[in-house]
């Protein structure tokens, strides 16, 4: 019955509202995207009314790519670098899941927090890092290693490769695979694969036969996270790949907007592509797994057995730690000693040391406070609208029986199939012209709201389904109101699940790159932007300040939101 | 007390009544945007200076990127009605041409304009405020000085292969090169730099840190202004090579655009920049070349009298060719 009423109830006044901000952060500019992309000048300078009678049509913009600016190779090298790094974090990531949480190695606990080092750090100063680990003539492990590579005659180790690039992305993407794996492998049945043991089968064969197969769905799903992932990626294929003119999708995007003359056509209509064929790996995903796609963990009774490894403990333990070597002790080693550096030299006996490049960044260089403040900003402020913006939304999705839900739930999952770069062009065209908004960091706040939106959603759902929902119901059957219910028992309840989601999109937004490099501003400007710009200038020491400084401050902020949840500092 | 009293307002009427209306304009806006291609570091020490003659301006604003990236982002916020800039400086002067023709630079006739030789200025709209030096840069921890180079033409040798670096096609300064280096050394020449396989570099900075690392032996796209920073305020161990064939040139102008949000305050900026002053200030913090006659160049860097300076003649062929340049230089090097 629609009486008039009933349309003011607070939860219909909260979807109503809830739906119109996606539809306006999400369906707009995608929107706009699909305009530009089947337009030849850019859509801010066009006509609005023509264009939306389909006047201006054409697809100019495609045979462009396709001729002379070689669509396919970009595709191409996309796809190469983006199934190395799946590949090599999917046996990176499931491996090191079943030794830390399957076998009886020494520290689990430690390694399982190390694991995770790496998702907190900005992939572009993992990029820069291991740039300085491995650059052709004077990388730190070349020069080390030199008088093994000259016995063996082999070459040094060149980052400026597409190698070069799998490896970052795939040390970098590791950990997810990882959570997924550990996530499932913790929570699982023991009891088929005791039966398995129980009838002859050794440890090998079990694992092979009976464990992996029953966490597949999260090996799935990790990896094709990670293939998604990395087919968006920016940063790492930009600070390793454009120095060598190999590119890929995402930086040509860059290129085609920041270069001159500025191609935003042709930029909308590689960004399309891209969106469509990240659309497809989407519904590819969601269709393998059905409706359990991200497995959560439930934190029931279930405690497989520990395998004991006799002997093996320690090779497994040295494993381990090589990831953790390789993946946060090393490049922060590179990263601190060029902190220190003058200037760049071609064999670290011939470096000169200063303290300056600390005393520049923090006194002198205007770009760290401004960076500093609105990186803090966005982050803290940012996290805290998007958690509200996520938590409305997975509150209506899983518990309310509203219309409409599945449309809700599938425009604010949209945002994954979208390259945040590409996402990036669309918001940059639908708000160009509106006074004030260009350029501040209110435009890079809705950026990073819905680029995130799917990831904070995920995030609180996982927490919500797992509340017995008879609580509120006793709650508001014995009178409380909604809103109380909500304040009173809900919240409380969801509260380590929303001091995590707060958490990852304060990460995701401290760390973001691909987006903000199109558009921040000179006053909108972050320290993810700032060390990117720096990087280019060659200023690599300043830079490994101004990284070090982000990470010290982003951490930071962790422990003190966990402090104030009363929570560690996991991700769940 | 009385006389020291008429004396310091007498001092103060020696700025004119239209300079002070300039003066109390930029107080009233108190801020200044500059988009500037100028490495960040010494734009960063310029706008402090300028910042110590007007402290009442804020200048922590800026926008720092390649030439070609900040006038593309100019182009795009100009046409989408979006005013940001108020000085723009970047290495490639076929854009202010266009921006004259198109009424996109202010038009302010300041008496600084007479204060240049002509061939530097469009008076009233733009002058150069660096002038760039193209040398080659090498390493001297890696080239020992019977290693060391004196002529371009002998980087065609085979001997150099892998060894040379370049700035991209998209790069004025490597288009000025390539074509007064044409002119001098003839049509084969950069065939032949071609077969040795340059690598390509994305800017000053990248061109750097490729010398120190050793990645490159000779930088053939390199600036007086990046050598003067490294060997005189750094100390590092990269160095310059003035070539005997002669010093391709390269302008580097600034002007006020027209819809400068802050107008008097870059007025203000302006005539400082291009000012004596201004100038000296530039040399001593970035060591490109002054256009100026009056202002001596960076410490230890040769003056143009000691040296032959390649000027690009005609720019309306230049700029004809600077749209083809991408595609001529991506048959040369790859």
């Amino acid at each position: 019955m629609l009486r008039l009423a009933n349309l003011f109830r607070p939860k219909i006044v909260v979807l109503a509202l809830v739906v119109g901000i996606v539809i306006t952060l999400v369906a707009a500019p995608t929107f706009m995207l699909i305009l530009g992309a089947f337009t030849s000048e850019p859509i801010f300078e066009t006509d609005f009314i023509k264009l939306l009678k389909g006047e201006k049509f054409t697809l100019a913009n495609f045979e462009r790519l396709w001729i002379k600016f070689d669509a396919l190779p970009l595709f191409f090298n996309s796809l190469y670098i983006s199934l190395g790094s799946t590949i090599f974090s999917l046996v990176v990531g499931a491996s090191l899941a079943w030794i830390i949480t399957r076998t009886d190695v020494p520290g689990s606990r430690t390694l399982r927090a190390s694991m995770l080092i790496p998702f907190y750090c900005t992939p572009i100063v993992g990029a820069i890092s291991w740039s300085m680990l491995a650059s052709p003539k004077a990388g730190l492990l070349n020069v080390f290693l030199s008088p093994i590579f000259s016995f063996f005659n082999i070459g040094p180790f060149n980052i400026y490769t597409p190698a070069g690039i799998i490896w970052v992305m795939g040390i970098y993407y590791a950990p997810i695979v990882f959570l997924f794996c550990a996530g499932a492998l913790q929570s699982m049945d023991p009891a088929l694969e005791e039966s398995s043991r129980a009838s002859g089968a050794n440890h090998f064969m079990t694992t092979m036969k009976i464990t992996f197969p029953l966490i597949s769905p999260a090996i799935l799903g990790g990896t094709l996270l990670v293939f998604i992932l990395s087919m968006a990626a920016f940063g790492i294929p930009a600070v390793l790949g454009i120095p060598e003119s190999f590119y890929v999708v995402t930086t040509r995007i860059l290129t085609l907007i920041t270069g001159y003359p500025p191609e935003h056509s042709l930029a909308a209509s590689l960004g399309l592509l891209l969106f469509i064929f990240s659309a497809a790996g989407v519904y590819l995903q969601k269709k393998i797994l059905g409706k359990r796609q991200f497995v959560t963990v439930t934190g029931k009774g279930f405690r497989p057995r520990k395998i004991k490894m006799g002997k093996w403990r320690i090779p497994l333990l040295l494993v381990c730690v090589l990831y953790v070597f390789l993946s946060a002790i090393l490049p922060t080693a590179a990263l601190l000693w060029t902190s220190l550096l003058k200037y760049l030299v071609i064999h670290p006996s011939r470096a000169q040391y200063t303290i300056s490049n600390y005393l520049y960044i923090w006194f002198s260089y205007p770009n760290t406070a401004l960076a500093v403040k609105n990186s803090l900003f966005i982050g803290v402020i940012g996290a805290s609208l998007g958690i509200f913006l996520n938590g409305g939304i997975s509150w209506i999705l899983h518990r309310t029986r509203l219309p409409g839900r599945s449309l809700l739930e599938y425009l604010s999952m949209f945002p994954i199939t979208m390259p945040a770069i590409v996402f990036a062009v669309a918001l940059l065209w639908t708000w160009i012209k509106v006074p004030y908004l260009y350029g501040t960091i209110w435009l890079l706040l809705i950026a990073y709201i819905t680029v995130f939106m799917p990831f904070g959603i995920r995030s609180i759902s996982a927490t919500i389904v797992q509340i017995d929902k008879t609580l509120e119901e006793c709650a508001q059957v014995t009178g409380a109101s909604w809103f109380r219910t909500l304040r009173t028992i809900t919240f409380p309840l969801l509260k380590p699940g929303i001091i995590a989601g707060w958490s990852l999109l304060f990460i995701m937004f401290s760390r973001e790159l691909s987006s903000s490099v199109l558009l921040c501003s000179s006053r909108s400007t972050v320290m993810s932007v700032e060390l990117y710009n720096l990087y280019w200038q060659g200023f690599y020491p300043v830079l490994a300040v101004l990284a070090i400084v982000q990470s010290i401050i982003t951490f930071g902020i962790l422990a003190v939101a966990h402090k104030l949840g009363g929570t560690s500092i996991a991700i769940t | 007390m009385f006389l020291v009293a008429i004396l310091t307002s007498g001092w103060h009427t020696l700025v004119s009544a239209a300079e002070q209306a300039v003066i109390d304009g930029a107080k009233k806006e108190g801020k200044f945007v500059w988009y500037t291609s100028m490495p960040t570091e010494p734009a960063v020490a310029y706008l402090k200076a300028f910042k110590e003659k007007y402290p009442f301006l804020d200048v922590s604003e800026f926008f720092r990127s390649t030439s070609m990236n900040v006038w593309s982002r100019f182009e795009t916020e100009y046409k989408a009605g979006k005013a940001i800039a108020d000085v723009m400086h970047i290495a490639a002067l076929p854009p202010y041409i266009k921006m004259v023709d198109d009424g996109w630079l202010m038009k302010f006739d300041s008496p600084v304009y007479k204060e240049y030789p002509k061939e530097y200025v469009n008076p009233g709209y733009y002058a150069a405020f660096r002038s760039f030096a193209m040398i080659g840069g090498y390493n001297k921890e890696v080239l020992s000085p019977n290693q060391v180079p004196k002529t371009w033409k002998e980087l065609a040798d085979p001997k150099w292969k892998g060894k040379l670096g370049v700035e991209p096609g998209s790069s004025g300064a490597q288009a000025v090169i390539y074509h007064t280096l044409k002119e001098v050394l003839g049509g084969q020449y950069w065939e032949q730099i071609g077969r040795n396989k340059p690598k390509v570099y994305t800017g000053t900075g990248a061109t750097t840190v490729a010398l120190q690392r050793g990645e490159i032996d000779l930088a053939m796209c390199y600036y007086g202004y990046a050598v003067y920073e490294e060997r005189e305020l750094k100390k590092s161990p990269i160095m310059g090579i003035w070539f005997e064939e002669g010093t391709p040139r390269v302008d580097a102008p600034m002007g006020i655009l027209k819809n400068a949000p802050h107008p008097n305050s870059a007025k203000l900026f302006l005539e400082w920049a291009l000012s004596k002053e201004g100038q000296t200030k530039m040399v001593e913090i970035v060591g490109s070349y002054s256009a100026r006659p009056d202002v001596p160049p960076a410490k230890n860097n040769p003056p143009p009298t000691k040296f032959k300076s390649l000027v690009v003649k005609d720019i309306k062929t230049f700029t004809v060719f600077l749209n083809q340049f991408p595609d001529i230089w991506k048959g040369i090097i790859e």
